[in-house]
């Protein structure tokens, strides 16, 4: 521990302390009630029918049948949501309607006594489809004719009027002319799973006075609250939301995936209703880290010091915003890394494709930029002929200086976490670069 | 044949919601017997927020992390929690367990005044005691206070919140805005061992140096790196829900036999972590976030030393061994043809 570390814990009693884990005991000892373990006298199962098509027209649907089915309590549909939209940009059906828009949209839900009884209703629901044309590919979508994903068009809009979210500094023509090297670089990023250890559960029943009340994994309770008291139309004083203790979140339980079901079907049948995805469900349709292009284009000096950046960025949102446009935001706040450029554009795009919706993901729509850009600094290393630590210290921020959307940087420390895992990895640094520091 | 490779990257990561404006309550409730129930209702998902939101309560009323129990359970008890994102809890929580703190001493200076027949001005808090400062001897705990009070049907509960102040609209032309006062920083340093036969890419040595300001715990800190560098060998190395995107998502993978995490097996023979403590001015106690940006640096770092290794450049996560085979399969033939 370095010295820093020690004037802390001079000045603090608490702070600075390692202090054990506050319910690691309860964790490892399964005393700790996660959601997946509630269970409640006369608790109804819930299964939903998904849609097995990228996209697609419902021509009809006829529930009856399904209704009359042994052990069933409620068969819903859109019909029976009181407002059925909800998420952070609320766009997202909770169940469909007339046109899906991805693989594994929630269609029908049943709530039955057991699995089997659930399972057995959900194939007695007649329903018709007739497949439609999807869009897989995000440079697809964004080209004209493309197979449209939503009535308003492939492409958001930022500000309402521009396909693209510009950041914009000094003169990025005059930047590449200043400079003696120009590098190129393309950069793909995958879907990912969160796979936290405890799979979407939710268990929502009717308290003695009525209220609704959801045990759920959502990251934020309120934020679950806010958004889903819109979906059943009901004061905050009638719906509870509990839990606070999750087996793992990583950014997934920022997204709906069952407690507006579940909710619904308690409201229906005045049953507990427990609704838990499987480990295959989960993976298969709850929300991902969706993928991103970058297209990076520098310029460098023989110095080492990059004189202009544009960086193209194209976000593949999936069906509905969900957590995309904000990723996008935040991505395009931070793309051009943790390095002093001072020419630089970035033009962000966000296009809708019949996919999963993109959730938030730890590192949430910086990460994957992050990828992009760094490998692409060792790429104008390799071009300059410097070591991917040079770049780094030639480059980095001081404090006072400006970020590329115009933030002062009070607290800075590159420079500094450069040197120290330098030498943490037995890594000698010329003079010059220890020598350095953030405060100029 | 085995070949070694040296990577790196570095992060600067913002703290709390894109474009702030995002806030956190907290309640803290002085019991008989002078213990308090905190109460905010973010969420525990692993990363250690409880035992974290319980050290700062307690530094600001300067008594031990054991006074207190809190409650995130639910939204009919617990304060108000924005969401569980953004590397937001530990800054905005502790910022606001600060200002409930001071709203408890007021009170509490308020009703000893009465108990104690004082001038309100003459008295003082230290470390779970309120007295005169002029007559140390006049004086409560906080067990007399929470006594004194509930029995005299006084309620005494100290609320805060804090609200990181809304950044400007985006100007449309530049972006610019502020995003976040509080930034984070690191760097990370990997070494590879890339099998060139196999196209295996094995993590051997891996360190992390983070500034995320005054760590409020290190022991959870730690973890929250070691569980970031995991993440981030996933990221680099195995993850991807569609390989086949963008031509094909329909194999999808849906369990762990094909969808490939990291095990125990993956983690480093070697890591190391350092903190660096950059006091940040806006933060709790210099606090900055951490969650998010401790899995940041691992696959671009892990990407460096492949190249190192191998001269080979992954310009496609995650560099699966059959992505690794393919681009040096490349570069032997595109060297062959030059030859």
């Amino acid at each position: 521990m370095d010295l820093c570390r020690k004037e802390v814990s001079k000045m603090f009693n608490s702070v600075g302390k390692r202090v054990p884990r506050y319910d690691g005991i309860g964790h490892v000892t399964g005393r700790t009630q996660y959601v997946s373990d509630v269970r409640m006298p006369d608790m109804l199962t819930c299964k939903t029918l998904r849609c097995p098509y990228h996209k697609a027209r419902i021509k009809s649907i006829d529930v009856s049948e399904a209704r009359k089915s042994s052990g069933v309590y409620a068969v819903i549909t859109k019909d029976n949501v009181p407002h059925n939209l909800f998420a952070m940009v609320p766009d997202h059906h909770v169940l469909a309607e007339e046109i899906t828009r991805y693989k594994g949209q929630n269609i029908a839900a049943v709530a039955a006594v057991s699995r089997e009884a659930a399972l057995d209703a959900l194939a007695k629901i007649k329903i018709e489809y007739e497949e439609l044309k999807p869009v897989i590919d995000p440079e697809e979508a964004i080209a004209d004719g493309a197979p449209q994903v939503r009535p308003e068009g492939n492409n958001h809009l930022f500000d309402g009027t521009s396909l693209v979210r510009k950041i914009r500094r000094g003169n990025v023509e005059e930047g590449f002319k200043e400079a003696d090297f120009i590098v190129e670089g393309r950069y793909t990023t995958p879907s990912q799973e969160h796979a936290p250890m405890e799979t979407c559960c939710s268990v929502a029943y009717l308290d003695a006075s009525g209220k609704l009340v959801i045990h759920s994994k959502a990251q934020g309770l309120y934020f679950a609250q806010g958004d889903l008291a819109n979906v059943f139309q009901l004061p905050l004083n009638k719906l509870k939301f509990v839990g606070g203790t999750i087996g793992g979140g990583f950014g997934g339980m920022n997204s709906i995936h069952t407690d507006h079901i579940a909710g619904l079907l308690a409201l229906a049948t005045g049953k507990p209703v427990r609704f838990a995805l499987t480990r295959e469900e989960e993976t298969l349709f709850s929300t991902i880290r969706s993928p991103w292009i970058f297209k990076i284009k520098d310029g460098i000096r023989k110095d080492g010091v990059i004189t202009a950046r544009h960086v193209e960025v194209l976000h593949d949102c999936g069906a509905y915003t969900e957590l995309g446009l904000y990723a996008v935001e935040k991505n395009a706040n931070l793309i051009a890394g943790a390095n002093l450029i001072k020419n630089l554009a970035v033009d962000s795009r966000m296009v809708y494709t019949n996919k999963m919706p993109s959730g938030s993901m730890r590192g949430f729509g910086v990460n994957v930029g992050q990828y992009a850009e760094q490998v692409q600094l060792d790429r104008l290393a390799r071009a300059v002929g410097i070591s991917p630590m040079e770049i780094r210290f030639i480059n980095a921020f001081h404090v006072g200086d400006k970020n590329h959307t115009g933030n002062e940087l009070a607290s800075v420390s590159t420079i500094e976490t450069l040197q120290k895992v330098a030498a943490m990895s037995g890594q000698k640094l010329p003079e010059k670069y220890l020598a350095m520091s953030s405060d100029k | 044949m085995i070949k070694k490779g040296r990577g790196m990257a570095t992060v600067y990561y913002p703290t709390g919601f894109n474009g702030g404006g995002d806030p956190d309550l907290v309640s803290l409730r002085i019991k008989t017997d002078g213990t308090i129930d905190m109460t905010n209702a973010s969420c525990e998902m692993g990363q250690g927020f409880k035992g974290v939101a319980i050290q700062m309560a307690a530094e600001a009323l300067g008594i031990p992390e054991t006074f207190f129990t809190i409650d995130n359970s639910n939204t009919d008890t617990a304060a108000f929690s924005m969401d569980t994102a953004g590397s937001r809890s530990t800054y905005i929580v502790g910022l606001a367990a600060i200002s409930a703190a001071e709203d408890l001493i007021k009170k509490i200076k308020v009703f000893a005044a009465g108990s104690l027949g004082v001038d309100i001005s003459e008295l003082k808090y230290e470390a779970g005691k309120i007295f005169k400062a002029s007559d140390p001897g006049s004086s409560m705990t906080l067990a007399q206070i929470g006594a004194a009070s509930t029995y005299g049907g006084t309620f005494i509960i100290g609320v805060g919140g804090f609200l990181p102040p809304p950044g400007p609209p985006r100007d449309p032309e530049t972006g610019a805005t502020i995003p976040s006062r509080s930034m984070a920083w690191g760097s990370t340093v990997v070494d590879v061992e890339v099998d060139d036969e196999t196209g295996v890419v094995e993590v051997v040595n891996l360190y992390d140096c983070y500034d995320i300001g005054t760590v409020i715990n290190p022991l959870m800190a730690e973890g929250q790196v070691d569980g970031g560098d995991i993440q981030g060998i996933g990221m680099g190395l195995f993850e991807n829900l569609s390989p086949y995107f963008p031509q094909n998502i329909d194999i999808y993978a849906s369990n762990y036999t094909d969808y490939i995490i990291p095990t125990f097996m993956d983690i480093p023979k070697h890591s190391e972590i350092e903190f660096i403590q950059k006091h940040d001015p806006f933060g709790p106690f210099g606090a900055k976030g951490c969650g998010e940006m401790v899995t940041n640096t691992q696959a671009p770092a892990i990407i460096n030393a492949i190249y190192d290794a191998v001269g080979v450049l992954v310009e496609s996560l995650p560099a699966t061994p059959e992505n690794v085979l393919r681009l040096i399969d490349k570069k032997n033939k595109a060297e062959k043809k030059v030859a």
